[in-house]
């Protein structure tokens, strides 16, 4: 169910702003069906979170198209140009860069980049946020950015790397497939980070879109000599807070400097 | 030069003292001069794992491999087969090879000049050695390695994923230990990977060792029913990694495997199991600790308990709480 200002929502009076099967329809759909309330202060805060998770489905789709290969943080590698690579194999935004020009790069040239299935979600985030927030106001958001799997958030986006129970898995969410008897040799295959898309589909960075039975059999077959467990997807789900974001992106969008949000921590 | 009269090799100690460079320059100068001489000091009893993996170009671009002992072959087809795209796996359950990866470690974990292909090699080590061998006696090299790259800002995750693999009561102990260290790093990380959030932090060593004793006794008490969630650095930013069995504790029945195995109740405890089971997690946390810790106190009194009403039961819990805390 929808509450909109404490009043049950009707999603008749705006679904057909939505393509059929579209990302925003579906979501829709599926929280007007469901047991949970989805609590919004306005129908722009709604609107908002239906575009952000149509952005966060595309800017997995374009990833995946992109040239963008999977590496362990051992043999992660980035563009200098705009990123600085940590000792721990993440990338940090190098100073004086535009964080939308370093993120766009990343889809751009994909071949400077390789990384671990955790970082690409964030990738996948950022670059939905570009989307929304057009450069300007991304730029003024970000003048820092840190891309190492969930271990240093940007605050804005923290809640993405804390998967919960959620009533509902939406497109536009994360989730995760665990492989709890993997090979040994092969630790950086213990599980699969997914971003939900439509009809039944994840993106999984280094598998690429495919169904959670071809997700399941690529874990499985890298699994150690006496498995007896099979790869399984984790009834969890994380998301990012799309009201808090909704927030900032207004204040931005109305010129306001009302919410200052604590500045990115310095990296290890 | 005296090659062989030393407990540390030659090589290695023009490593540690001279550097990695000058080991390699040493070395093939060495070489150039004598190839027999250079295989011997290879070939040294106290080679270390370092120096062969920093030689292992030179080596390799000299084609010594068949001058050299089997256990440096077995090292170097190691080497080989880690960094090569398209390696093939480790043979798996060979007593020569589990103690290969072991001297690779021994003689290796303190090392953290040389490269990352270095750390790669060390993690899947760790990772074989914990998840292949079950070998447990690794933990305290693996936990020191991981405060160690830390403090360095250095890549931990597939370490602390096998630390946490063995599922051994060792690791929880000697990462709570660091809670004590006069390194803010350390501290922050394992409060990190024991889940401890500390409100309205003190700094003072006083603070750090009581939060430290509070964690032993919480860990001595709730050990055996402690279970792995299988939870990861890969899949979250606040990973959980083990979790409290309440049903074990309840019925006092633990068990050392660190695994979610249901208990075996007899046909009395699978009543009292039950009725726990509908209990909200609250009132089954606070419900569990009351038993273990009558149970610890007189059993009798803790059968009388467990054969009460729910209702009753959950009443004396509430009205104790405060004598335990």
């Amino acid at each position: 169910m929808i509450i909109l200002n404490g009043t049950p929502f009707d999603i008749f009076s705006i679904i057909h702003e939505y393509k059929e099967n579209s990302v925003e329809a579906i979501s829709l759909q599926k929280m007007a069906e469901s047991q949970e309330s989805y609590q919004y202060d306005s129908l722009e805060e709604l609107k908002f979170e239906l575009g952000l998770r149509k952005e966060i489905v595309n800017a997995a789709i374009n990833l995946n198209s992109s040239a963008f290969s999977f590496a362990i943080f051992h043999k992660s590698k980035c563009n200098p140009l705009y990123w600085d690579r940590t000792a721990n194999g993440g990338f940090n935004l190098k100073g004086g860069v535009s964080a939308a020009d370093a993120i766009q790069d990343i889809y751009q040239n994909g071949h400077k980049y390789a990384t671990e299935c955790a970082t690409a979600m964030l990738i996948v985030y950022y670059k939905a946020l570009l989307s929304v927030f057009t450069k300007n106001k991304f730029d003024k958001q970000f003048p820092t950015i840190y891309l190492m799997n969930w271990q240093i958030i940007e605050p804005l986006l923290k809640e993405t790397g804390i998967p919960r129970r959620q009533a509902d898995f939406l497109p536009g969410d994360r989730g995760y497939f665990d492989n709890p008897d993997v090979n040994p040799e092969t630790p950086e295959l213990q599980g699969e980070n997914v971003i939900i898309l439509l009809d039944e589909r994840y993106y999984g960075h280094g598998i690429g879109i495919a169904k959670a039975d071809t997700i399941i059999q690529v874990l499985n077959s890298n699994r150690k000599r006496d498995a007896q467990q099979s790869a399984y997807f984790m009834n969890t789900v994380s998301r990012p807070d799309f009201k808090k974001i909704a927030k900032v992106y207004f204040a931005l969008a109305s010129h306001t400097t009302a919410l200052v949000w604590k500045p990115f921590p310095t990296p290890i | 030069m005296g090659m062989n009269n030393n407990a540390i090799g030659y090589l290695e100690n023009i490593r540690k003292k001279q550097g990695n460079k000058n080991c390699r320059e040493v070395f093939n100068k060495i070489l150039k001069d004598s190839k027999d001489k250079a295989v011997a000091l290879i070939n040294e009893e106290h080679i270390t794992f370092p120096c062969l993996f920093l030689l292992f170009h030179d080596i390799k671009a000299a084609t010594l491999y068949p001058n050299l002992n089997n256990h440096n072959r077995n090292v170097y087809d190691m080497i080989q087969r880690t960094l090569s795209p398209n390696r093939s796996n480790f043979s798996n359950n060979d007593d020569s090879e589990h103690k290969i990866l072991k001297w690779i470690l021994e003689t290796g974990s303190d090392e953290y000049e040389l490269n990352e292909q270095y750390e790669y090699i060390l993690d899947i080590t760790v990772s074989v050695l914990i998840n292949t061998y079950l070998e447990k006696s690794i933990l305290p090299i693996v936990v020191e390695m991981i405060f160690e790259r830390n403090r360095t800002g250095r890549y931990i995750h597939d370490l602390v994923w096998s630390a946490f693999r063995a599922n051994h009561p060792l690791t929880l102990k000697m990462i709570a230990e660091r809670l004590k260290s006069a390194n803010k790093e350390d501290v922050e990380l394992a409060c990190r990977l024991l889940n401890i959030e500390v409100i309205n932090r003190e700094n003072n060593s006083s603070f750090y060792q009581t939060l430290y004793n509070k964690y032993i006794e919480w860990l001595e008490e709730n050990s055996p029913f402690l279970y792995s969630t299988g939870e990861n650095m890969q899949y979250s930013s606040t990973p959980v990694f083990y979790l409290v069995d309440y049903e074990r504790k309840y019925i006092f029945k633990g068990l050392s495997t660190y695994t979610k195995t249901s208990a075996e109740p007899s046909d009395d405890e699978r009543d009292c199991l039950q009725a726990f089971k509908t209990l909200s997690q609250e009132d089954q946390m606070l419900l569990a600790d009351y038993s273990y810790k009558i149970h610890n106190r007189d059993i009798g009194q803790w059968e009388e308990l467990i054969h009460q009403p729910l209702s009753e039961q959950i009443k004396a819990a509430k009205e104790n709480r405060g004598d335990w805390a």
